[in-house]
């Protein structure tokens, strides 16, 4: 070992490297053998598990009684198959993976369907290990994003097809990004099947792909083409045809997926394969965006471009292969355009809880609108104003709660503080709402920030901040910019707000909004220090936060500071490496809340969960040179929401089937032992408990059978029936604590907890 | 509605489709699902018995189980979870059944037992590989010492890369339990790590 900590990374290279990749040649079709000889298991209707009685009077009646019933839904079923089929056909059902009976049609209706194409998103790469990625539109266009190395994770330039038949796109332009438009119509067809420039096959006589229009009558077309087989590409299922090469054929869309060249020349000689190759396709509408021009970039007309790249004889990235450059000496020497960023409105915010309100235009703009000066500028509202003296600093404790309802404006939620928890290393403030995705600062300019006072002097002299605004104009996604401002010079360093970790001088925060995944709780998060895995090894970053501060949310609408809130909204905060102050936890699940008194030496890791981090000496601290950290126990929340899905594993082993949810989990808990318990061990001891007036249920349970030292390395887990959400709440003891008195006294300290808790209605 | 369109304005994944004709009994589609699982499938049974062949039995076993009871597979969409849940349930039954047949042969009960049980084949390749390098080769280690429930974890979310939710659903329990429990594995890797250096 070299000591570097223990990553995700590193444990997937590493286990990817030990685990082996592929099954054993010949185990798949041992398996479609067995299959094919195998009789599939179907459960007879109820009703006819009668025609088995052992009694003759009994089975004859239930034979007369089956009869009747399959008669009168036979009928009934008839007459309503009949109707649904005459309404709608089951795309379904048209899928066959039986060999096309007619080939050259099936080959010629990959070209045929291609304007019918679904939106879909796909990567594909090449034998001369070109990788591109191409998008499809609800609305028909298409774009087809290129990139300059298979490994490439970011397109280098890319071109849309729009269904008013224009081409536009991204190319460098003296190595800047520049939007390139077509001012008129370029092409005569649907987009989709320009899909074909991609994905196709070498054609020759017998071996074409599409039927020409200018012929009449001729039956030879694609008369070439021959199956192969059923074959999956990409996860989908297709036909696999050849003639003078070979193609994939999706079954249901009849997209290419695969082209591959002829292995010999015309001289019969070997030549090397050339091939086309999706590896991943996902169907699904697509985001707007990747269809839109972006804002920041300079914007030049196609003639420019050509212009340009002819000068230079450059590649033609909107046209790839394409050559619209006069012949030699009548090229005409226009300058270079020189990129000047000019930002623009983005479409208007989604409906969110955060209102957007209406523009008026005879109202005067305010002094901070946001211009494309503001991308290295400070956020333009003044800092929180400090008492003489400075104001109070108190130890962070496990939540500080912030007052709701205090930021100036109940149409901005998004700006409103809950509550704050942070550690040396980590702030995360919860947000009352999450902001409207994607809004154009021009409409609202949001921010979330943390203010330091690094002497601890009283006075602040650091504000770092998020926004929601452009951080460069090469940024992809949501626009986010990350900046630090030096409060005594007024200096600001700004960069993508996502990059990890966003150094700055050689210090360094990383953020993220509370926007960045519809699953995220809104919480606006503040990174100050870690570990990143570098060639040399693992490296630390940033800084402990051990100094005071306060955090901030702010909005901007109309060039004036509408909403504000603070948290503390006056005072100090200060988090001490290793030490944890107990306090309140929130579990803010969508059908239950709760609060619980948590003791010193317990964090909060994540929405639902608590973790004693600090063990006395056994307890190892969380630090900036530290990637993973350490616990000694470990308490969860979890609300079952539906207790057959949970108890899934106890299929066949429950009858009857779960009908009063407490009573008939509580028994299948109990019921599945060391496998089944959610938690991995034997239950050892049950009781009947009380908690804030809700009844439950407290199992003790062993980690493992072989398990030593019981009761003290056993776990609890407690399942309570709040007005018919369940609750299961469960501790883990990780075995980082030697001895019984520590062990017995977190053993107490959960309890403790559990009886603490105060439901919320 | 004509078939180019039925067939291109279908929201249903292929996968759909091809598990619902293999429940019908189609054995061409129920291999065409397999093609893109098989691996998938073996890698999951090999984290829980460390063995070449047993794994591929295992797997053998799961996927002909599976394939007996698709009919009963009510929602194509949860098709993966279900068949990891019944590869981890075969790989576990092969693990236990395993450790009984060596019970059984370790008692001096006649000539056969004189025979010392072999210990279970590693993956050649994969040793190759991992003796160029360091790291990995502790990592393996400390894995091959965990047991079969933290392996099968950590082989789901970090080799597999199955999203929590999914990790949550093929073992049929909560995503806050999936979360912890894949936490735990890891510290017992790191654990297993000290132990070996």
């Amino acid at each position: 070992m070299n000591g570097r900590p223990l990553t995700d990374a590193r444990i997937s290279e590493a286990l990817r490297a030990h685990v082996p990749q592929t099954a054993p040649a010949g185990l798949r079709e041992r398996i479609v053998d067995a299959a094919e000889t195998t009789t599939q298991q179907r459960a007879l209707p109820l009703f006819l598990g009668a025609l088995t009685e052992a009694d003759p009077v009994a089975r004859r009646r239930s034979m007369l009684i089956a009869a009747a019933l399959l008669l009168a839904v036979a009928v009934a079923s008839a007459a309503a198959v009949g109707a649904w089929r005459l309404l709608q056909r089951d795309p379904i059902d048209e899928l066959s993976l039986e060999p096309p009976a007619d080939v050259p049609a099936f080959v010629l209706s990959s070209y045929e369907w291609l304007p019918q194409l679904p939106p879909l998103a796909l990567t594909w790469h090449d034998s001369d290990s070109a990788k591109g990625r191409i998008y499809v539109d609800r609305s028909g266009a298409v774009r087809f994003d290129r990139f300059t190395s298979a490994e490439a994770a970011e397109p280098a330039s890319y071109r849309i097809l729009s269904p008013d038949h224009r081409i536009s796109g991204m190319a460098p332009v003296e190595s800047e990004p520049v939007w390139v438009e077509q001012g008129h119509e370029a092409i005569g067809e649907d987009p989709r099947v320009f899909l074909r420039t991609v994905l196709s096959a070498d054609e020759g006589p017998g071996c074409e792909m599409e039927r020409d229009s200018s012929e009449v009558g001729n039956d030879t077309v694609a008369a070439g083409w021959r199956y192969v087989g059923l074959e999956n590409v990409a996860g989908r299922p297709t036909h696999h045809v050849a003639c003078a090469g070979d193609l994939w054929i999706d079954i249901e869309t009849r997209l290419i997926l695969r082209t591959q060249g002829p292995a010999v020349d015309d001289a019969g000689q070997p030549i090397p394969v050339e091939f086309t190759e999706v590896t991943e396709i996902a169907f699904g509408e697509q985001p707007t965006a990747l269809f839109e021009p972006p804002e920041g970039p300079a914007r030049i007309s196609m003639e420019e471009y050509t212009a340009y790249i002819c000068v230079r004889d450059l590649p033609n990235e909107m046209a790839p292969g394409i050559s619209d450059c006069p012949s030699t000496g009548e090229a005409e020497a226009t300058p270079p355009p020189e990129p000047s960023p000019t930002p623009m409105p983005t479409a208007p915010p989604d409906p969110s809880d955060c209102a957007v309100p209406s523009s008026d235009p005879s109202e005067p703009i305010g002094p901070l609108a946001w211009t494309p000066e503001s991308l290295k500028g400070d956020w333009p509202a003044p800092v929180r104003l400090e008492p003489a003296g400075g104001g109070s600093v108190q130890p962070m404790p496990l939540t500080y709660l912030d007052p709701t309802g205090d930021n100036g404006s109940t149409a901005f939620p998004c700006v409103d503080i809950r509550w704050v928890t942070a550690d040396t290393s980590e702030v995360h403030v919860r947000l009352v709402s999450k902001p409207p995705p994607e809004v154009d600062p021009t409409e609202q300019w949001i921010a979330y920030g943390v203010v330091t006072d690094e002497d601890g002097d009283g006075v602040p002299d650091w504000r770092y901040g998020i926004d929601n605004m452009p951080a460069d104009a090469v940024e992809k996604g949501p626009p986010r910019r990350g900046w630090r401002t030096n409060l005594h010079t007024g200096q600001t360093e700004a960069g993508p707000g996502l990059r990890d970790p966003l150094f700055l001088n050689g210090g360094g925060f990383q953020s993220g909004l509370p926007t960045d995944s519809a699953d995220w709780e809104p919480d606006a998060t503040f990174r100050f220090g870690g570990a990143i895995e570098t060639t040399q090894g693992s490296q630390g970053w940033g800084f402990e936060l051990d100094m005071p501060f306060y955090t901030w949310a702010s909005v901007i609408v109309n060039g004036r500071v509408v909403a504000t809130d603070y948290a503390p909204d006056s005072g100090w905060l200060v988090a001490t490496r290793g030490v944890r102050l107990g306090g309140t936890f929130l579990l803010e699940d969508p059908f239950l809340n709760l609060s619980m008194t948590v003791p010193e030496g317990w964090t909060t890791r994540s929405a639902n969960e608590l973790s004693r981090v600090t063990c006395g000496d056994l307890g190892r601290h969380v630090g900036p040179d530290e990637s993973y950290r350490a616990d000694c126990a470990r308490v969860a929340f979890d609300v079952i929401g539906d207790p057959l899905e949970w108890v899934d594993p106890c299929e066949n082993t429950i009858e009857p089937p779960l009908e009063s949810r407490f009573d008939d989990f509580v028994t299948c808990v109990a019921s599945r032992g060391r496998e089944g318990n959610g938690y991995g061990g034997a239950i050892i001891a049950s009781e009947n408990v009380t908690v804030d007036g809700y009844r439950g249920k407290h199992f003790e349970y062993s980690p493992d059978t072989r398990s030593v030292g019981c009761p003290y390395d056993c776990g609890d887990v407690w399942i309570l029936d709040v007005d018919g959400v369940l609750l299961m709440i469960g501790s883990l003891p990780t075995g980082d604590l030697d001895g019984d008195v520590p062990k017995k006294a977190v053993k107490a300290e959960i309890r403790q907890m559990v009886e603490s808790i105060h439901f919320e209605h | 509605m004509d078939a180019v369109t039925a067939a291109t304005n279908s929201v249903t994944s292929a996968d759909d489709a091809l598990v619902r004709r293999a429940r019908t009994g189609d054995a061409a589609a129920f291999g065409v699902l397999l093609d893109s699982r098989i691996d998938r499938c073996y890698r999951l049974a090999w984290s829980i018995l460390a063995n070449d062949a047993d794994a591929a039995d295992a797997t053998q076993d799961a996927l002909v189980t599976a394939w007996r009871q698709l009919p009963r597979l009510r929602d194509p969409a949860v098709f993966d979870s279900w068949l990891n849940r019944i590869v981890a349930n075969a790989a576990l039954m092969a693990r236990r059944h395993r450790v009984r047949l060596r019970e059984v042969s370790v008692r001096p009960t006649g000539p056969a037992a004189e025979s010392p049980q072999p210990e279970p084949r590693q993956d050649l390749h994969a040793r190759t590989q991992m003796d160029e390098m360091v790291d990995n080769d502790a990592i393996g280690r400390a894995f091959d010492r965990l047991r079969p429930q933290d392996r099968m974890i950590l082989v789901l979310h970090h080799v597999e890369e199955r999203p929590v939710a999914e990790i949550a659903r093929s073992l049929g329990i909560p995503v806050g339990t999936a979360k912890w429990r894949l936490h735990a594995a890891r510290g017992a890797l790191e654990k297993a790590m000290e132990a070996e250096a």
